[in-house]
């Protein structure tokens, strides 16, 4: 997932989609820290080719944390 | 938490409920029998529409006039002793994300307000197939995807149990109508629980099938949304299943299995001696309201005293399967609506729009590693968990949700988390079939509490018959919201 940055940077990038405004792009920019944690916890999971993603890497938890 | 008759609701047995909280099953046979006019069953439901859905919300759309239409035509066509379908007559709440052909289908969206489409979904021509009578268009949270508003095209709908409380969704509506008494049943989606949340709050059967079982054809994006039945009793899930089920070939994703016979075979099983897995780890590593886990464990003992043998089973991945269905759902629901968020932002709700963004970011190498996580786990849970040759389960055992009422569900923090979704979404991007049946009353508001369980890939007709058994060793589904 490509680093979204700032909620300024989010407004920026943005504006050239859908007429954002400040407040939307600060909402979104919360959103995406979610998103974000997803998206690198599957990239982490898939390996090398022509490896598989190993089960024993896989969470036991909701959060994904088994600490 | 007791099974007795302190609990919410009316608790009636079958022989002194009224007609509108008959079950579908029931209604149908009398419609055949020539005991109960279609005509009358559907003013029925539209006379408690008028009066309820300005309270409940549950409707956006009532086709009032073409369901008096077609349910005339099903009491002519049994006047005449001809064959009618296995829903003849029935009156059937769809979401309103559903495409209904000459009525408009608007995903409670204010871009969407004027949409007629052209075309029933398929689910919908096999409804009407089955003899169906599609009574209107049931609320939802605007397209599927974010929290309700109240400047949403139609206000968020009130759960029927406690109207103090909202509809959980994101088929909100198609649950208000179905627990109400508004409908005999209710069709939505669900693509990460969005039938088997509102089927939990509202103390209905909510089934999601397994993926490709129920075709999709006409439908908007997301693939591991399922359209799915919610109904009062299990009988009436099979009858629904077995009118929604079937190989669609122009539909990429219809799976092309012969029909079952689901209602036909219900009874047939004998769960003694099925296993029962239940992945305590992860089930209590969920911030749990403590009626919750306490419904939970009525449901397992239940299940126990059925015959069957309840263990605990480590599940590898729920969450990663969670994140995964997370992340497809966002890249599908931005790649849909990017063209139409830049010409017609303002149409949109104001939380929705920044929903509909969250998927901007996305690079086709996130949505082919969700994907990849997500058969992983797939297979996991066919070749360790559901397979006879290891744990031998026959069905995983969880709560629905970790919360009674959809307040929590509401809070941003808790929403943009999909907490409430924890039980229900890996089973999306894995596809199994998966159930909330009801198991039980919050004492504090009254509400519904569900419990899930879920199969093996192509296993509904086991689910069924596991939930069935369950049902027939309670009462829940006895009890009605007293409208």
């Amino acid at each position: 997932m490509q680093d979204p940055g700032s909620p300024s940077d989010i407004m920026q990038r943005m504006m050239s989609t859908a007429p954002m405004s400040q407040s939307d792009a600060e909402q979104l920019h919360q959103l995406l820290a979610g998103v974000n944690a997803a998206a690198t916890r599957m990239a982490e999971l898939v390996p090398i080719f022509p490896a598989e993603v190993d089960p024993n890497l896989l969470s036991l938890t909701v959060d994904g944390n088994d600490d | 938490m007791s099974n007795n008759t302190d609990q919410p609701g009316t608790p009636g047995t079958e022989s002194d409920t009224p007609l509108h909280y008959l079950p579908l099953a029931e209604q149908a046979r009398r419609i055949r029998s020539g005991e109960l006019s279609a005509v009358v069953l559907t003013r029925a439901y539209l006379g408690r529409i008028h009066s309820h859905n300005p309270q409940l919300n549950s409707f956006i759309t009532i086709d009032e006039d073409r369901a008096i239409e077609q349910a005339q035509r099903v009491d002519d066509a049994i006047s005449r002793g001809e064959q009618v379908g296995p829903l003849a007559g029935i009156p059937l709440a769809v979401k309103d994300s559903i495409p209904t052909k000459g009525l408009r289908t608007t995903d409670n969206s204010n871009l969407l307000a004027d949409w007629v489409p052209e075309h029933d979904a398929a689910a919908v021509e096999k409804l009407r197939r089955a003899g169906a009578v599609v009574i209107g268009k049931a609320n939802l949270n605007e397209f599927g995807w974010s929290r309700p508003l109240e400047a949403d095209l139609a206000p968020p709908p009130w759960n029927p149990w406690n109207p103090r409380f909202a509809s959980v969704g994101s088929s909100s509506g198609s649950g208000a109508a179905a627990s109400g008494g508004l409908a005999s049943a209710a069709i939505g989606t669900d693509g990460g629980g969005s039938i088997r949340l509102p089927g939990g709050a509202h103390g209905l059967i909510g089934f999601k099938p397994t993926h490709g079982l129920v075709s999709r054809r006409g439908m908007d994006h997301n693939s591991h949304s399922e359209i799915s039945p919610l109904t009062r009793t299990v009988e009436d899930a099979a009858l629904m299943l077995d009118a929604l089920a079937g190989f669609v070939p122009d539909d990429d994703m219809s799976w092309p299995g012969a029909p079952v016979g689901y209602a036909d075979r219900l009874s047939e099983a004998d769960v003694r001696g099925w296993r029962i897995g239940v992945p305590w780890k992860f089930v209590r590593s969920a911030p749990n309201e403590p009626e919750v886990l306490a419904a939970f464990e009525e449901f397992l003992g239940t299940l126990e005293s059925l015959g069957c043998e309840v263990i605990d089973v480590p599940v590898r991945g729920l969450a990663e399967a969670r994140m995964a269905n997370f992340l497809v759902l966002n890249a599908e629901a931005y790649q849909r609506h990017a063209k139409s968020l830049g010409e017609y932002w303002d149409s949109y709700g104001e939380i929705t729009r920044v929903y509909l963004m969250q998927g901007a970011y996305l690079g086709a190498d996130d949505l082919l590693n969700a994907s990849e996580v997500g058969r992983t786990v797939r297979g996991l849970l066919e070749s360790e968990i559901f397979s006879a040759d290891k744990t031998g389960v026959r069905a995983l055992a969880m709560p629905t949700s970790p919360f009674v009422t959809a307040e929590r569900s509401r809070r941003p923090g808790e929403h943009s988390r999909g907490i409430n979704a924890c039980f229900t979404a890996p089973f999306n991007i894995t596809g199994h079939p998966s159930t909330s049946v009801p198991a039980g009353f919050s004492e504090s508001n009254g509400l519904p509490i569900g419990a899930m369980l879920t199969t093996a890939l192509h296993n509904d007709l086991e689910l069924l018959q596991l939930a069935h058994a369950h049902e027939q060793a309670t009462n829940w589904h006895l009890r009605h919201p007293e409208l």
